[in-house]
């Protein structure tokens, strides 16, 4: 955990599954299979949207709100949106 | 007559619309040929008969799962006069992407701005009137539970259906009566996507117009389809004449865009949200302010606190329904049980007579049913409350973790739950499940949740073999029933339909006051559908059983002796069979009984034996020992659905192939574990 932590400052790219309750973010880039990167896309994970994460640090899923609406991603899922950190 | 559809996204208070529009005149059924609900209603505003369909609730028209594939191909291919799409105005920017791909089929469409009032507590303000112009069609502001907006929506259904009229008799429309010019500068400006996209779009239409078949589709869907690379319009195309050569010119439009923005599939969802921002930069004042569902989240979907909040809210839902539904369920059996007695004889013909008003005859039998149909309203009426509430998306949330290490979705715990009361509700429930491959491993695995019926039967036994332990003893059964359904699933999951669950995305609708009305049509429609599906079955297989039952088996003529009859001789022919198991043909009889409803085997397995059913218990305790009743109510747990849940399971996995499964690993696995548990239960009484 302590190896994870240091990578939190402003500014870092990092998987949305890894910022805590709280912090806010910017999407930068989804990976994975092509109809999970549209289905994203079409909920609103668009490059550059900005993200809050309501619940997440967590072994669990997280939820994020994203253009108004609370979307919940399991954490398979939210280890391939890449967020960069505004806040924490 | 009118012919009106709604969309809209999920949770966006579509079903109450639905409901005040048209009352109880409503019919719910299937989509042909698939599992998904379809609602429809017919009402009558202005001396105009309007007839009304739910599309499936979506986040997008895309196509990729059956919802949306449902909703668009209704739009494109049954042309409704108008598309009302229902909008959460607390929510717009998600629900305005919806909107745009609804603009672009090219359908007329009325916005019903919903949950005005929700959007206004949360500091939301809209513009309607620029809303209304930037979009270019009629926005109703709407609070549908307190039916505010709702006549206002039938005058512009109206007006928008009599101004499509009055354009096509002046013939300035497309054929195929679309309100919508297909070139770009007649699209309302705020809705045109980027230059480069609305200039090949202009390109590509220009291109398709020039084909007659093509005609007949709105020509600037169709150009931004095939921009997409959209397979099925490309298939259209393709068999139009001339249509190869349109493909290549479009493809050809394509890959030059393709060099500059990549795919472009992904990169039209970024110019419709552009679009989207843009039109809420607009309209939309005052910044979201956290609401008290965010609050509430906090609390529900906490790391130590949300499963024993989870599990107290189940407690209460089935405190609810089961001390609920009790008085109508006792009132409708002792109805129907008094009125075969007062029957009896009627007929003159004995074995007629036996079949209609006999313990196990068709007016029992209805009754029977009848008074499950309490029991399932009651279940439907708390779950649905619970669901429009929002909890059931946070529930989902807080069982993914581990329902994804058994090979089950989150999604998957409100039909196991559903399944506890009845495994047949529990089974229709996993409709709301979206991925094919989750939904039927959640179907396969809902009959081993221990139902109420075997609950019945159950507690009989469980009570007179151990007394104040019983209670322990069922919850074994529950659990084993649990056991061997993530065993079934994680089985499934290594071989029939490998790979793990689809990941888990879910939005989280925002709490709200569930709407009572919404919740009694639901459970109203619910239990009569249950009545109605479940009654059949179970009424025909109650008539088999009692012909069985009744009939000498050689002499082939009507007998009151079941030790003569067919039944019995079936006993007596499986019974080598079940001689492992320690059983008499009485029992191997009332496992045959149990197949049409678990609830009727401790009566009927009475009846064979010709004990009253009240000391039937002190009976099977003389008779047998307690390892062996164990062993006979875990293969009662396991064996096989009841008849109505086979049922249900073959039409919501539109497969006999899928029933068959459910119907042979039961078996199976019946057998094995009775077999050791009364092995296993020798072993320990004799110590051998």
């Amino acid at each position: 955990m302590w190896r994870g932590m240091k990578g939190f400052s402003r500014g870092r790219i990092m998987p949305l599954a890894l910022l805590p309750d709280g912090s806010k973010g910017t999407v930068r880039m989804v990976i994975g299979g092509f109809g999970m990167r549209r289905r994203l896309r079409e909920l609103g994970f668009t490059e550059g949207e900005e993200i809050r994460v309501l619940k997440g640090g967590g072994p669990g899923p997280v939820v994020v709100l994203i253009r108004g609406s609370r979307v919940a991603l399991g954490r398979g899922v939210a280890m391939k949106v890449f967020v960069e950190v505004v806040e924490l | 007559m009118i012919r009106v559809a709604l969309a809209g996204n999920p949770n966006v208070g579509k079903s109450v619309i639905f409901n005040s529009l048209t009352g109880s005149h409503q019919r719910v059924g299937n989509w042909p040929g698939k599992t998904v609900e379809k609602k429809e209603g017919v009402f009558r505003y202005g001396g105009e008969e309007i007839y009304v369909v739910d599309l499936p609730g979506t986040y997008s028209l895309t196509a990729y799962s059956v919802e949306e594939l449902i909703a668009r191909d209704y739009i494109i291919k049954e042309k409704p006069d108008v598309v009302v799409v229902v909008v959460d105005a607390s929510n717009l920017e998600r629900n305005l992407y919806l909107v745009l791909q609804i603009l672009e089929l090219g359908a007329r469409v009325v916005i019903a701005l919903n949950k005005m009032d929700l959007a206004e507590a949360s500091n939301i303000h809209i513009d309607v009137k620029e809303l209304e112009k930037l979009l270019g069609v009629p926005v109703v502001p709407m609070v549908a539970p307190k039916r505010v907006g709702v006549s206002e929506l039938c005058r512009k259904i109206l007006e928008v259906v009599r101004m499509s009229k009055r354009q096509t008799t002046r013939g300035t429309n497309v054929p195929s009566g679309d309100a919508r010019d297909p070139r770009a500068g007649k699209q309302p400006v705020a809705v045109r996507y980027g230059a480069d996209f609305e200039r090949a779009i202009a390109e590509i239409a220009r291109l398709v117009e020039g084909v007659p078949a093509l005609r007949a589709y709105n020509l600037r869907w169709l150009a931004i389809k095939l921009l997409e690379g959209d397979s099925e319009v490309i298939k259209v195309v393709r068999e139009a004449a001339a249509g190869e050569e349109v493909l290549r010119a479009a493809k050809g439009i394509r890959s030059r865009l393709e060099q500059k923005y990549g795919d472009l599939e992904m990169a039209l969802i970024d110019e419709r949200y552009k679009v989207v921002k843009r039109i809420v930069g607009r309209v939309v004042r005052g910044e979201k302010l956290l609401t008290a569902s965010d609050a509430l989240d906090q609390a529900l979907l906490d790391k130590y606190l949300g499963i024993p909040i989870f599990v107290t809210v189940l407690w209460a839902i089935f405190q609810f329904t089961f001390i609920a539904s009790a008085p109508f369920s006792d009132l409708l059996g002792d109805v129907f049980a008094a009125l075969s007695e007062r029957l009896a004889g009627i007929t003159g013909i004995e074995h007629l007579d036996y079949l209609l008003f006999g313990e196990y005859g068709v007016i029992n039998g209805i009754g029977m049913i009848l008074s499950f149909v309490p029991l399932i309203m009651a279940l439907y009426l708390a779950m649905s409350l619970f669901e429009d509430f929002g909890y059931m998306a946070r529930a989902a949330f807080l069982m993914d973790r581990v329902m994804r290490r058994l090979g089950l979705t989150g999604r998957a715990i409100i039909p196991m739950i559903l399944g506890f009361g009845c495994n047949i509700a529990g089974v229709y429930s996993t409709r709301a499940i979206p991925e094919e491959r989750d939904r039927i491993v959640a179907i396969v695995t809902n009959p081993l949740m221990l139902c109420s019926a075997r609950l019945a039967a159950f507690s009989v036994i469980a009570a007179a073999f151990w007394g104040y332990a019983a209670g322990s003893v069922l919850l074994s059964l529950y659990l084993l029933g649990i056991a061997l359904a993530i065993l079934v699933a994680l089985a499934l999951r290594k071989l029939v339909l490998r790979g793990p669950p689809s990941p888990f995305v879910m939005e989280l609708p925002p709490y709200q006051m569930p709407s009572l009305k919404v919740a009694v049509t639901y459970m109203w429609f619910r239990g009569s559908l249950f009545f109605k599906k479940a009654g059949t079955v179970i009424l025909l297989g109650l008539l088999v059983i009692g012909v069985l039952a009744s009939t000498d088996a050689s002499t082939l003529s009507f007998t009151s002796d079941v030790e003569r009859s067919l039944v019995a001789a079936l006993g007596h022919a499986l019974k080598p069979l079940f001689a492992p198991l320690g059983w008499d043909w009485r029992l191997v009889v009332s496992v045959v009984f149990g197949f049409v409803a678990k609830e009727i085997v401790i009566g009927a397995t009475a009846m064979l034996y010709g004990v009253p059913e009240e000391r039937f218990g002190e009976f099977l305790v003389k008779r047998y020992d307690p390892m062996t009743m164990y062993a006979y109510m875990v293969f009662v747990l396991v064996y096989i659905p009841c008849v109505a849940t086979l049922a249900a399971v073959r039409h919501e996995t539109q497969s006999w192939k899928w029933a068959a499964l459910t119907l042979a690993y039961g078996v199976v696995l019946a057998y094995a574990l009775s077999l050791l548990t009364a092995a296993i239960g020798r072993a320990i009484l004799l110590g051998v």
